[in-house]
């Protein structure tokens, strides 16, 4: 879904250039210019939230990654006594 | 532009993680042979413990009982307590071998079974003893030939069976004097060895339980490698957007689409107006003076409006507002740079070399 579908605030934007449009009147520029930075500050939101998703997924990645190659057993090699098998093999 | 994806996890720690699945998936194929291992190795701890019971008890009825093997009936019901303290020297012969090292434990297996060895060899010679050849028994004590050497050793003529005989006889009286110490030892022989052997099926039998809980690993394992391909998957898009939400013209475009939404939405609405007064046409009766000058007034002011929205809607105006307006936020933004660009509130950067060679690629791009 690409930036600043689906807001109410768009809806109501596209309502009231509508409603300019059956009253008959012209577009006025400071709708244009009240769309444009409407516009504008979901653009910046939306950029702020896809940078600040990016950080967390960064963090996550990292950590799982750092998990899953965590050595399996924690036990350090044992070596083996009175045995004819090679050391460090575990018994 | 074409950007090379590199991911947050290096080749090695992939190849970390990789093997560890592998393992992992290795170990959790094993977990029927881990559940029969613990079913198996608990039945002989069991048994070990049973047969410790009856020796323990045996001891304490022989300890107890009078010269006709009877119990008094007052401690009748005490040597199956005191028979069970079987279970505490198997659990304190477990915590020992538990807090062993490699070396204690494998000194305490070879005990074992040279006790294991000893305790055969004395029951081979016991069923060799209860077993001897009738010859042979002949030749000993209490045979024909003891007592031919009796009668013959009565009538004063001494033979070497007999000589034989009487030093067997001192022999075996001397061992009489010790058979409560040997009876004890070999008790004690087997005591040790079926208590050893509980001890080491329990601690096989925990060892197997752990390996079996370790082998849901897996099944966390996978579904980790599943997340942890779908946030480098989204890292990934989230990555190209982000490359594409940085461009300039990007932004510009974005914002031209949708001013231009703005404008088809404006047009449908006019749409709706042109067609309104066809529709609302009233029919009226009969002519009313003035009407047909009133009725071409209104014409001309609606066709005026009309016509002032169809020249509001010329492209080259919508052009010109939105550069104007380009050119004031520019102007903003070079004055106010942090009302334009907020990232920094939200979390700050992980890594300040990568983010300043993302900024770097970001810059490059443009």
């Amino acid at each position: 879904m690409s930036w600043g579908q689906n807001t109410h605030k768009r809806e109501d934007e596209l309502k009231a250039a509508g409603e300019y449009g059956r009253r008959t009147e012209p577009l006025p520029d400071i709708h244009l210019h009240a769309v444009l930075t409407a516009g504008d500050a979901d653009f910046g939101d939306e950029l702020r939230d896809r940078r600040a998703r990016q950080e967390h997924l960064e963090r996550e990645i990292i950590s799982l990654g750092r998990r899953l190659a965590a050595p399996l057993n924690d036990d350090k090699p044992k070596r083996r006594w009175f045995s004819r098998g090679r050391k460090g093999e575990k018994s | 532009m074409a950007m090379s994806y590199s991911s947050m996890v290096g080749d090695d720690q992939r190849q970390e993680i990789s093997t560890n699945y592998l393992a992992s998936q290795r170990a959790a194929r094993f977990r029927p042979y881990y559940f029969g291992a613990i079913v198996f190795t608990v039945v002989v701890a069991f048994a070990a413990l049973f047969v410790d019971y009856m020796i323990v008890t045996e001891f304490w009825t022989r300890a107890l009982s009078n010269e006709f093997l009877e119990l008094p009936g007052t401690l009748a019901g005490s040597v199956a307590f005191k028979s069970l303290q079987v279970l505490f020297a198997t659990l304190a012969a477990h915590i020992f071998i538990e807090q062993m090292s490699g070396f204690g434990r494998a000194v305490f297996v070879r005990a074992l079974f040279i006790l294991a060895l000893t305790m055969l060899g004395g029951v081979g010679m016991l069923l060799a003893l209860m077993s001897l050849p009738a010859g042979m028994a002949d030749a000993g004590l209490g045979g024909p030939g003891a007592s031919l050497g009796s009668a013959l050793s009565s009538l004063g003529i001494e033979t070497e069976a007999a000589r034989e005989a009487v030093v067997a006889q001192s022999s075996l009286q001397e061992m009489q004097a010790y058979q409560p110490v040997f009876w004890m030892a070999s008790l004690s022989v087997i005591f040790l060895v079926v208590t050893g052997v509980a001890a080491l099926f329990l601690h096989y039998a925990l060892n197997n339980l752990r390996k079996l809980f370790e082998t849901r690993d897996f099944a966390e394992r996978k579904a980790d490698m599943a997340r942890l391909a779908a946030l480098e998957a989204e890292y990934a898009r989230n990555r190209e957007q982000l490359i594409d939400m940085e461009r300039t013209d990007y932004r510009r475009n974005a914002l031209w689409t949708r001013l231009m939404d703005n404008c088809r939405a404006y047009e449908s609405g006019l749409e709706g107006s042109r067609a309104q007064p066809v529709s609302n046409r009233r029919m009226l009766a009969l002519p009313a003076p003035g009407r047909r000058r009133r009725d071409a007034a209104s014409a001309d002011v609606r066709n005026g409006q009309l016509q002032a929205c169809a020249d509001s809607q010329k492209i080259a105006r919508y052009e010109g507002v939105f550069e104007d307006w380009w050119a004031r936020r520019q102007r903003m933004s070079q004055t106010d740079p942090a009302a334009y660009d907020r990232s920094g509130e939200v979390l700050p950067p992980l890594d300040g070399a990568k983010v300043f060679a993302f900024s770097k690629t970001v810059k490059a791009a443009e």
